[in-house]
């Protein structure tokens, strides 16, 4: 695979994405324009690159499929089941496809070909079926890019848009004349919402030429509101004669616009993009108004430039005209897409992340060298030089920071076709999407995600009949959600279903040979079991869940990523999984503390605060933090490290998962950056630590698992209170 | 281009941006991106903008980008933003993200 097919397998990927979310949202009823657009844009896109890429095979079959999107968006076939079951199936395929470029088979095998040929003639069937008599009768109008039949009219189609459209350049004496542009724009706010606006800025000449007390401005805007043209124009009343004035009502035919923006200062091309962007247009508006309107050139009517010449002379067809100017378009947009983003490899920011790291504690190590020096001049420039190695590290990990709705909306799909085929009904709710967390964090977090929601539709949500038994919507709710939580990140996955039931859980335990019969555990222990390895409550595996994948391995998987999973349920009103996982693999902010001899990082971000440790505690597990008990866990004892007490101890007060609890150490030795490096395999067992690094005296000091600690700290003080109870 | 940054020269506007100021402080700005590569504009005493000054920061960043200069905003005040939001220029203006006058 060369590296355009590898770019465009990834592209197409991207593309294929949101040819799906859009098929979902057809499916939901979300039918406008924008949507139909982004799945025909999308595929086009995918047809291109197949092309440029030399890959043949999608390129025919994305073909085909896009001439089906082409129908749907000229309203000649309707959205139906069929339809878009056609398209997933479609998108399913290209992704066969795919899989096959990337495993160095271009060409699909016998097998996958005869499925794609399935698929282009249902493709075929819908759009042939439903398509009116007149199109289908005439197949060479149907197989022409869209411009070719677009006209419904001679004044052609009219826009989405349901606002007014206000164009307007201001007279050049304006200002000097007392008026202000600002003013008329505010009082024209009384006739209604200003939704969009562009200020038009073509006309200020070069700095030289520009006269600072003429009016340059022109704008472009979309005004939603109960008005009329009158009114509108009232508003404009005290400049009318000198202004340049074009009023679009809702709905106005793209032939007007085309016609509005050609009487405008400003090059067509230019407008007409400018109100693309702006939204008052849809691209595929613009090219309608344009085509239109080259259509009745060619039929010698009154219009204006845009190739219209040519096309009078018969040089060339109306639809070449609009293919050029639609070729136009796709090449300033892809500009300014590229400039705003920078495709880069995984492996080099891994690297950049790498060498911060290790710059990170070559700068530790410079500023401990320059404070023992003593040199002030030299202590303040490490100082600096200290923060802006902070910078560039915060920075460098920003950029592998990813928005985790990405990974969310994928599960759309995973939601609709399960819940289906199981014959539920059930809606995913998505809500934190925007929350970032580190992209190698994300990845591994796919299959354990995908585990809960499939276990959640497959065991949680019950059947719709016995959803209405228990009072509930028949519809079942699936909720993925996720947000920042003290220097970590929580995401959520839960159902409104049946929860889990402890009887069940208990029996299959006892069954399953986990527990033995007549144990008696708590509440949270019973439902922890689900989490035992061999652990899987229902009796037939279904094609979704229970592929011997148990919920073992997804908390495996978790604490992988140093972080944690809880389940919370109620019996009949569902249940919650919770991932709580640290926001980065690579780099954190860490407080030092020294115990004898060896020295500890404690995560920055879960310190509370730090005391003295009170004197007369004894042996006790616990201290009185301001009328509190908080347990503690003496770190001396912990890791059996030698030596005695110091006569004064300090107390870390840490707060993990909404617990509190105090780590006992010697010495508090202050903030440091620290580069996590992992532990090896021979360590993995050891509880309390959660991975080492190196200090800038060049010292190894192993980064504390608050979490494990706490823990350690809540059970220890559990067992003190039944040796009371015994006592009692 | 970032070593010239410390030594942007700082101008700050602290009358008024309308029409009647606009002569002047064209001449001010213009005389200021020849003498240095990048100009910090503090307009954060600015009590009053125009459109007549509001068409003067587009002037200042097109004949600086133009001549390979600099010119960033880098304080604002009430009155500016008023006018740049209105006219949705936040981005072309490259103005401070808002709440850090």
């Amino acid at each position: 695979m060369d590296a355009i097919q590898t770019v465009f397998v990834q592209e197409a990927r991207e593309q294929l994405a949101a040819v799906e979310e859009g098929a979902l949202r057809l499916e939901q009823g979300e039918r406008d324009a924008e949507t139909i657009n982004a799945i025909f844009r999308a595929a086009h896109t995918i047809k291109g690159a197949a092309g440029s890429a030399e890959l043949p095979g999608i390129e025919r079959f994305t073909h085909s499929l896009e001439n089906l999107f082409d129908r749907l968006r000229n309203g000649e076939v309707a959205v139906s089941a069929d339809l878009v079951g056609v398209m997933l199936r479609g998108c399913d395929h290209i992704g066969a496809l795919l899989d096959g470029v990337e495993a160095g088979n271009p060409e699909p095998d016998a097998a996958l070909a005869a499925a794609g040929a399935a698929i282009c003639e249902a493709a075929d069937r819908i759009a042939a079926g439903e398509a009116p008599g007149e199109a289908a009768a005439d197949p060479e109008v149907g197989s022409e890019p869209a411009a070719g039949r677009c006209e419904s009219g001679p004044e052609g189609r009219a826009v989405a848009n349901d606002c007014w459209h206000v164009s307007v350049r201001f007279g050049r004496d304006m200002l000097k004349n007392g008026m202000e542009p600002h003013s008329f724009l505010r009082y024209l706010e009384g006739q209604g919402e200003i939704v969009r606006l562009t200020t038009i800025l073509d006309a200020i000449p070069a700095a030289e030429e520009m006269d600072p007390e003429t009016c340059y401005l022109g704008f472009e805007l979309d005004l939603r509101g109960h008005t009329t043209k009158e009114a509108i124009e009232d508003v404009f009343r005290f400049c009318r004669d000198e202004c340049t004035l074009f009023i679009l009502p809702p709905r106005s035919s793209t032939v007007s616009y085309v016609t509005a923006i050609q009487e405008l200062p400003e090059e067509t091309m230019r407008l007409g993009e400018i109100l693309v962007r702006a939204g008052t247009l849809t691209a595929e508006e613009l090219e309608h108004g344009l085509a239109a309107q080259a259509a009745q050139a060619g039929r010698g009517e009154a219009a204006e430039p845009i190739g219209e010449i040519l096309v009078q002379a018969g040089v060339v067809q109306p639809e070449v005209v609009v293919a050029a100017a639609e070729k136009q378009k796709q090449v300033s947009e892809r500009k300014a897409h590229e400039a705003r983003f920078i495709r880069v490899q995984a492996d080099k920011l891994d690297q950049l992340i790498d060498l911060v790291g290790e710059l990170v504690i070559a700068g530790a190590s410079a500023t401990l060298l320059a404070q023992r020096s003593g040199h002030t001049q030299l202590v303040e420039s490490t100082s600096i030089l200290g923060r802006l190695v902070e910078n560039i590290r915060d920075s460098a990990l920003q950029l592998r920071m990813v928005q985790i709705g990405e990974t969310f909306s994928r599960f759309n799909r995973v939601v609709r076709d399960t819940a289906r085929e199981l014959g539920k009904e059930i809606e995913l709710a998505i809500t934190g999407a925007e929350t970032e967390l580190d992209k190698s964090v994300v990845e591994k977090l796919g299959d354990p995600l995908m585990h809960l929601v499939r276990n959640a539709i497959d065991h949680g949500i019950e059947p719709a009949a016995d959803r209405v038994a228990r009072g509930k919507p028949a519809a079942g709710t699936v909720r993925l959600n996720a947000f920042h939580d003290s220097g970590g990140i929580v995401i959520q996955v839960g159902d409104d279903g049946g929860g889990l039931s402890r009887e069940r859980i208990h029996a299959k335990a006892v069954e399953k040979g986990i527990i033995e019969p007549g144990a008696t555990l708590g509440e949270r222990e019973v439902i922890d079991l689900i989490f035992a390895p061999g652990f899987s409550t229902v009796a037939e595996v279904t094609n979704l869940s229970g592929r011997g994948v148990g919920m073992d391995v997804v908390r495996r998987n978790v604490q992988s990523l140093r972080g944690a999973i809880d389940v919370a349920t109620k019996e009949g009103e569902g249940t919650t999984f919770t991932i709580r996982l640290p926001l980065t693999l690579a780099i954190i902010d860490g407080f030092l503390v020294g115990v004898a001899r060896s020295s500890y990082v404690i995560p920055l971000d879960m310190v509370v605060e730090c005391v003295e440790m009170p004197g007369g505690t004894g042996g006790r597990n616990y201290i009185n933090l301001r009328g509190e008990v908080l347990p503690v866990v003496r770190l001396r004892e912990q890791f059996e490290v030698e030596g005695s007490r110091p006569a004064r101890e300090n107390v870390v007060v840490v707060r993990c998962n909404g617990a509190k609890a105090g780590i006992v150490v010697d010495v508090l030795q202050g903030e440091c950056q620290t580069v996590i490096k992992p532990l090896g395999a021979m360590f993995r067992n050891l509880r309390g630590i959660a991975g080492s690094t190196i200090l800038g005296t060049g010292e190894v000091s192993l980064i504390l698992d608050v979490q494990a600690l706490v823990s350690i700290a809540a059970a220890d003080e559990g067992h003190a209170l039944e040796e009371i109870m015994k006592v009692a | 281009m970032r070593t010239k940054r410390t030594a942007a020269r700082r101008l700050k506007f602290k009358d008024p941006m309308t029409i009647y100021e606009a002569p002047r402080q064209k001449e001010a700005l213009l005389k200021a991106l020849e003498r240095s590569e990048a100009i910090e504009l503090d307009l954060g005493g600015v009590p009053e903008m125009d459109s007549a000054g509001f068409q003067l920061l587009v002037m200042a960043r097109r004949e600086a980008e133009r001549q390979g200069h600099e010119v960033r905003i880098v304080t604002d005040s009430a009155a500016v933003r008023e006018i740049v939001d209105f006219y949705h220029a936040r981005d072309l203006l490259a103005l401070p993200p808002a709440g850090e006058a």
